[in-house]
């Protein structure tokens, strides 16, 4: 709507509300999953395209570390995106602390590759040369980066209240996105390296989030 | 018209399909809500502000609401968002003492309850809600509040600060 006057009778002002009218379609959720999910399908591809897919999943027995990952990564994002998209329709009561417990899932594989990487620091430290991981990070923060465009453009059409919240949910969401699809690519089982890139990727897009997301959708 | 949830909800449902007359009520409805609610949290001179800038809100973001949910709490959550942003930007005053027991009609206490100012502050340290209260909602000057709370200036500033920062941060959380 054009800017409204402020600061006038309070008849005046709802008589111009209503003037302004004009129907609305209630904001949805589902066009914004459908299109994460069509990015997340896009995003594979590409990443199989462009790296190949991991081996044991050519061959077709998926091992148990990536399937733990995976899965990982999956609810992650799935609790993560719902929450994001929860916060375009505020409602004083409405709880979602979902995303927290699958954040401190999630944060399991980084501590335990931290207390790996305590006991056998030259193998933490192979891990950290590989130049692999920096593949991991660009790759994921890139997709992150897409992910993270419908789920801006939702909340600025909703009313979001809690803007640095939001913005850190929506950056753990878009990080857990890009990760998942990269996923399929990565050989790597080991779990240093998993704590090491894969939660770089993830909190490094949340930090991103919760820095940048704020500012876009405050209203 | 009572404005109990089922009546809010009704004209919200016909206000998003471009119904002005039942959005002219709709707003009619909200106003002494919102008027009840403010009253208590800023002065007198910056009620008819606050109420008018949540009203725009409304508008503004009438498609956030889900006419599947409530039609209260959103508004709750709109209402206490425009709030605190205003405690953010300026320091308010409220002259007006109010007992917290104020005998309001059944839908505007469904609201009063929901909007409880005391409850959301409450889930601050005692520190942050103490200073909040006195600097941004008594309008005491940070020097006054600093006797008052037996806490330094830059301690004050720290936690009305850091509250305020808390307050946005919970502003849908409670219930």
């Amino acid at each position: 709507m054009a800017t409204m006057p402020k600061n006038m009778p309070m008849d005046s002002l709802i008589d111009a509300l209503a003037a302004d009218l004009h129907p609305v379609k209630p904001l949805a959720d589902r066009p914004v999953q459908m299109m994460l999910a069509a990015l997340l399908v896009v995003a594979t591809l590409a990443v199989v395209a462009a790296l190949g897919m991991r081996g044991d999943l050519l061959a077709g027995e998926p091992g148990a570390m990536f399937l733990m990952r995976c899965g990982t990564l999956a609810m992650l994002a799935l609790i993560s995106v719902a929450a994001v998209l929860a916060q375009a329709h505020p409602g004083v009561g409405r709880h979602h602390q979902g995303w927290k417990v699958a954040a401190a899932m999630a944060a399991l594989y980084p501590l335990a590759g931290a207390a790996q990487a305590m006991a056998d620091p030259d193998h933490a430290r192979a891990m950290a040369a590989l130049p692999s991981g920096w593949q991991c990070l660009g790759f994921s923060l890139a997709i992150a980066l897409l992910c993270a465009v419908p789920m801006v453009l939702h909340l600025r059409r909703g009313a979001p209240v809690a803007p640095e919240r939001a913005g850190l949910m929506l950056g753990l969401a878009a990080g857990s996105l890009g990760a998942l699809a990269y996923n399929i690519h990565c050989p790597n089982n080991d779990l240093v390296y998993i704590g090491l890139w894969y939660g770089a990727s993830v909190a490094g897009a949340a930090l991103a989030g919760r820095l940048i997301v704020p500012r876009m959708i405050r209203w | 018209m009572i404005s109990d949830e089922a009546t809010l909800q009704r004209l919200m449902v016909a206000a998003q399909g471009g119904d002005a007359t039942a959005y002219r009520q709709l707003l009619g409805l909200a106003v002494p809500l919102l008027m009840r609610w403010f009253r208590r949290k800023v002065a007198p001179a910056e009620l008819d502000d606050l109420v008018q800038d949540t009203l725009l809100a409304l508008h503004q973001r009438r498609a956030s609401w889900d006419p599947a949910r409530p039609f209260l709490p959103w508004l709750a959550a709109i209402a206490r968002y425009r709030w605190i942003d205003r405690l953010r930007r300026a320091s308010l005053r409220a002259h007006d003492e109010l007992p917290d027991d104020i005998s309001v009609p059944s839908g505007e206490s469904a609201l009063a309850a929901r909007l409880g100012c005391d409850r959301l502050l409450a889930l601050l340290p005692p520190g942050q809600a103490a200073a909040i209260r006195a600097v941004k909602i008594d309008g005491l000057s940070v020097a006054e509040a600093s006797v008052l709370l037996g806490q330094s200036e830059s301690l004050l500033k720290v936690n009305v600060h850091r509250g305020l920062k808390r307050l946005a941060a919970v502003v849908d959380e409670d219930r």
